[in-house]
């Protein structure tokens, strides 16, 4: 085996980007593994994982680092010589618009009402603000912006009358098309405010699990309810819900709220002519008038099935089988709020449990978020192999734009090592998604069961079926 | 607020935001977004977040772009620089590009230099021109710290007939000598006795009858007739052939009928041949009526537009609306172009000269589309030319509403290079240029297009952006 690698300094490309070409390298004959990435230390913590890592090398992380393992030193040579070919920027074709370059600021944008900004933390900011100058409505996926700038924009945005979605908003569904992480679901009377992106994801698909239809689904970004931002894009947000006619009934979601903030957002809920149902994780005030609390996402959507008339199919938390398991229940999430909704489960159930949310800024700086990218959980879920304190494995799988193709699909070669290290070493895992989604519902589905997988489009029911496992 | 009734996005980041989205069948655009440098990113930050500083900048801006497009630019006159040039001192002279002492510059440039002492008759030799000039006998200053710009080396001395161009709208003024033609010129370094005979000629038998010649004329428009030669296929600053030509055209009965004195025919009908060996001779009237278009937006506080990009072969420097009276520069770069036969890249000088003036105007390199037929000189194709200009657009805050390009359905030429979408696009402007040998004397070996270096801006934008505000932080832990 041979190791042929370069460093290219000051060179930025994006992760998703990146991601791609270091597949495409792989699949070049005679190759073991290859990778390209930004130095970050956690993808070099990787490379070294996976060998890959050049002895000597030296990579600030601001430089690209390319890395191929072969058997032939020719066949490496050939990727290297490759990689250029595979970065570069799709060109037109030449009789077409060859002349046009792409436009390198929003500046040079005519014609657009909606910036969708997913570039690193640090410049995100700077894009949003350009966007409201311009009159842009802004979805800002990025996350590492600081609070005061979250702040700033968001009082720019309302005096300019403009949604400011995020920053870290992963998820949003306006006027029928999805934004960022998103599912295909019906257009239907429920209007959402998250300041989660999963727990949009989740509550969407529950509901249409249900036929129940989505009119908007607003995301605020996950500090929207902390007290410097004071719900800012929240409450704006419900008086647009109360005056779009399609709405009928409205779902705010957020992680854990500031207790001043939540009873603000109680006062403007309580004046609203529409009903509510108001997820805070587990911080539930008392429900009032037409303001009702629900402690989880499936909650959520069962209470607002109910004030639609409707039932939403839900299912038991029955564990496949009676043996108890003991240890931990050891969980791998790509989405955040998921993670907090299970751990608070388990902490109720009085489990022990040890849950890592991947999407969290240390585990993606320099890489794409894991719904996009599975390759970090991959390599921990292999790592698990080697624990001995494994109870149960708790995971989610979450479907729709913007995802990878075939997250189930992705996870086979770690499960397929787990269940030989461990038997009967139960894995769980939800499946968030609909049946419209590109990557299919059912066919992920199968691709779970079939390897052994137990799969719950609830969160909620996927964590009490792990916490039983363990404990009973 | 209310909902956006249809969805129009656009990307800024990873293409996939946009993949997902034109997969449910919705048209998006998409910004190719590139990471500044740190510290640049914190100037952008700097301004951008303070809505109040943005505001001023846009307002500055506006006035700024008013200002330069709303120019009419006359030729007034034909004076001796010192009757003329503001601050022109008797022991001085004006150069190309931002200050430069005389140990550090390159060899075109002493050449010139020296050149001009002999034609001022200050040295007998050229040892002892190099001499006054090594002791710091002779003030050397930028033209363009005194209205006045030069090609390639650019010399101007006392002595020196300069153009008059007056910018009726402002009433200011600027200045450039008469192009020398082609071959041995004082420009390109050479200061043998037939070039010092040349300027005299120039100075002493051109001069008095072309100056009759231009008053006569009454305020010849430049403006106008570079409109006109935009449509010809010139881009006034590489290609010069068609408004040299209107220029003939416009000047010629004014300077037959210039009163007859002894000698005068003989002249005229000189001064109509070197017109018209001259293809080049409209170039030092395109950078004057540039330059007199520019000034006016020089000192509009909080400006991010650039007046002035230069250089004098040693250094690349630019001058800035908001900043009067600084230069940002970086080394000057080296041009990627076509040699004449014998020559190459390492014969070649950095670049060199004031007459980038012309794409800090909105014209040259940034007007190339209009000027098709300019491949022929600096290499390349029709289409590069498009895609030079159409890239230029990218970083210029306006559209020229007199200078137009027919080839683009008549949409004005870029204008306004703005420090803000130089640092955020990270493109640097383009300029067309000539290429100089590395040794004086032995002139232009070349031509091409030439990248100037993005640090200049960078470092401008980074100046800019401490008066505007408090500074704020960019990331949070």
């Amino acid at each position: 085996m041979v190791l042929r690698w370069f460093v290219r300094p000051n060179a930025y490309y994006d992760s998703v980007r990146l991601m791609r070409v270091s597949e495409s390298l792989a699949q070049f004959p005679g190759i073991s593994h290859a990778a390209v990435v930004m130095a970050t230390p956690l993808n070099l913590d990787l490379l070294a994982d996976d060998g890959l890592l050049p002895p000597g090398m030296e990579a600030t992380p601001d430089d690209l680092v390319v890395t191929v393992q072969s058997g032939d030193e020719a066949a490496a040579q050939e990727a290297l010589d490759a990689v250029d070919g595979l970065l570069a920027p799709r060109i037109a074709s030449p009789d077409g618009d060859a002349e046009k370059t792409p436009a390198r600021t929003l500046d040079q944008v005519a014609g657009a009402n909606l910036a969708i900004i997913g570039v690193p933390g640090q410049f995100a900011a700077a894009e949003a603000y350009s966007a409201l100058y311009k009159g842009m409505h802004v979805f800002l996926f990025s996350d590492n912006v600081a609070l005061e700038d979250e702040v700033r924009l968001k009082a720019l945005a309302a005096e300019r009358d403009l949604l400011m979605m995020g920053p870290d908003c992963g998820t949003a569904i306006i006027d029928g098309v999805g934004l960022g992480f998103a599912n295909r679901v019906q257009r239907g009377p429920v209007g959402i405010v998250g300041a989660s992106g999963t727990g949009i994801q989740q509550l969407c698909c529950l509901l249409d699990e249900a036929n129940i239809g989505i009119a908007q689904a607003i995301g605020t970004g996950g500090r929207d309810l902390w007290p410097e931002v004071g719900a800012s894009m929240t409450r704006r947000s419900l008086w647009m819900l109360e005056s779009d006619p399609t709405v009928e009934i409205i779902a705010v979601i957020s992680k854990p709220a500031d207790r001043d903030v939540a009873q603000r957002l109680h006062r403007d809920l309580s004046a609203l002519h529409k009903p509510a149902v108001v997820c805070l994780l587990g911080e539930t005030l008392e429900s009032t008038g037409m303001v009702q609390y629900a402690a989880d996402l499936t909650e959520t959507a069962g209470l607002l099935a109910q004030l639609l008339g409707r039932d939403l199919p839900l299912t038991e938390a029955t564990p496949a089988s009676n043996a108890r398991t003991g240890g931990r229940v050891y969980g791998l999430f790509a989405g955040g709020t998921l993670k907090s909704e299970a751990a608070r489960i388990l902490a109720t159930l009085h489990v022990p449990h040890e849950l890592i949310d991947l999407g969290e800024d240390d585990y993606t700086r320099g890489r794409a978020h894991p719904m996009i990218d599975p390759r970090l959980r991959v390599t921990m879920l292999e790592d698990l192999a080697e624990r001995e304190d494994v109870g149960v494995i708790l995971l989610d799988v979450i479907l729709g734009d913007l995802a990878h193709p075939d997250p189930a699909g992705a996870l086979l070669p770690a499960v397929a090592r787990l269940h030989q290290s461990r038997p009967h070493g139960p894995i769980v895992a939800s499946l968030i998604g609909t049946r419209a989604d590109p990557q299919g519902l059912e066919y992920q589905r199968e691709i779970l069961t079939g390897a052994g997988v137990q799969a719950w489009s609830s969160n909620a029911t996927s964590a009490r079926v792990a916490g039983l496992m363990v404990e009973g | 607020m209310n909902l956006p009734s249809s969805v129009c996005p656009v990307v800024v980041g990873p293409d996939d935001f946009g993949r997902s989205l034109e997969e449910q069948g919705i048209p998006t655009q998409h910004v190719d977004w590139r990471p500044p440098p740190e510290r640049v990113a914190a100037a952008v930050h700097r301004i951008l977040s303070d809505a109040g500083a943005h505001e001023r900048m846009t307002a500055a801006n506006e006035e700024a772009m008013q200002r330069i497009t709303g120019a009419r630019c006359l030729l007034a006159d034909l004076r001796p620089a010192r009757d003329v040039v503001p601050g022109m001192g008797e022991r001085m002279l004006l150069h190309a590009g931002p200050p430069i002492e005389w140990e550090r510059a390159c060899g075109p440039m002493r050449g010139a230099l020296m050149g001009a002492v002999l034609y001022e008759s200050w040295a007998r030799s050229l040892e002892d021109a190099e001499g006054l000039l090594a002791r710091g006998a002779v003030v050397l200053a930028p033209c363009h710290e005194h209205d006045a710009v030069g090609p390639m080396a650019g010399v101007i001395s006392p002595s020196m007939p300069v153009f008059v161009v007056q910018n009726e709208r402002f009433g200011n003024r600027a200045y450039s000598t008469l192009n020398e033609g082609l071959g041995k010129v004082l420009r390109y370094g050479a200061n043998d006795t037939s070039v010092i005979a040349r300027l005299r000629w120039l100075a002493e038998e051109v001069a008095p009858i072309l100056t009759v010649a231009v008053r006569r004329a009454d305020g010849l428009d430049l403006t106008s007739l570079i409109a006109q030669a935009l449509h010809m296929g010139d881009e006034l600053h590489n290609r010069n052939k068609a408004a040299t030509a209107l220029f003939t055209r416009a000047i010629a009965p004014h300077l037959v009928e210039v009163p007859q004195r002894q000698g005068n025919q003989k002249i005229v009908g000189d001064i109509l041949r070197y017109l018209a060996e001259t293809d080049v001779f409209f170039l030092n009237l395109s950078m004057a009526a540039c330059k007199a278009a520019l000034d006016p937006a020089n000192g509009i506080e909080g400006s991010s537009v650039v007046t002035a990009m230069s250089r004098n072969g040693t250094d690349f420097g630019i001058r800035v609306a908001g900043m009067k009276n600084q230069w940002f520069t970086a080394a000057a770069p080296r041009v990627d172009g076509l040699y004449f036969p014998g020559y190459g890249p390492e014969d070649s000088n950095p670049d060199l000269g004031d007459s980038a003036i012309t794409e800090t105007a909105g014209l040259g390199a940034f007007a190339l589309a209009a000027a098709p037929a300019i491949t022929q000189f600096i290499g390349g194709s029709p289409a590069l030319t498009r895609q030079y200009t159409d890239e230029m657009y990218g970083l210029t805050l306006s559209e020229h509403p007199r200078y137009t390009i027919p080839a683009l359905d008549y949409r004005g030429t870029p204008v306004g290079v703005d420090l803000m979408r130089v640092a955020r696009g990270r493109i640097a402007p383009v300029l067309d240029t000539g290429i100089a040998h590395r040794e004086p004397g032995i002139g232009q070996i070349g031509a091409g297009i030439v990248r100037v270096p993005i640090e200049p801006f960078d470092e401008a934008l980074i100046a800019l952006a401490s008066t505007v505000g408090p500074d704020t932080a960019t990331t949070s832990a």
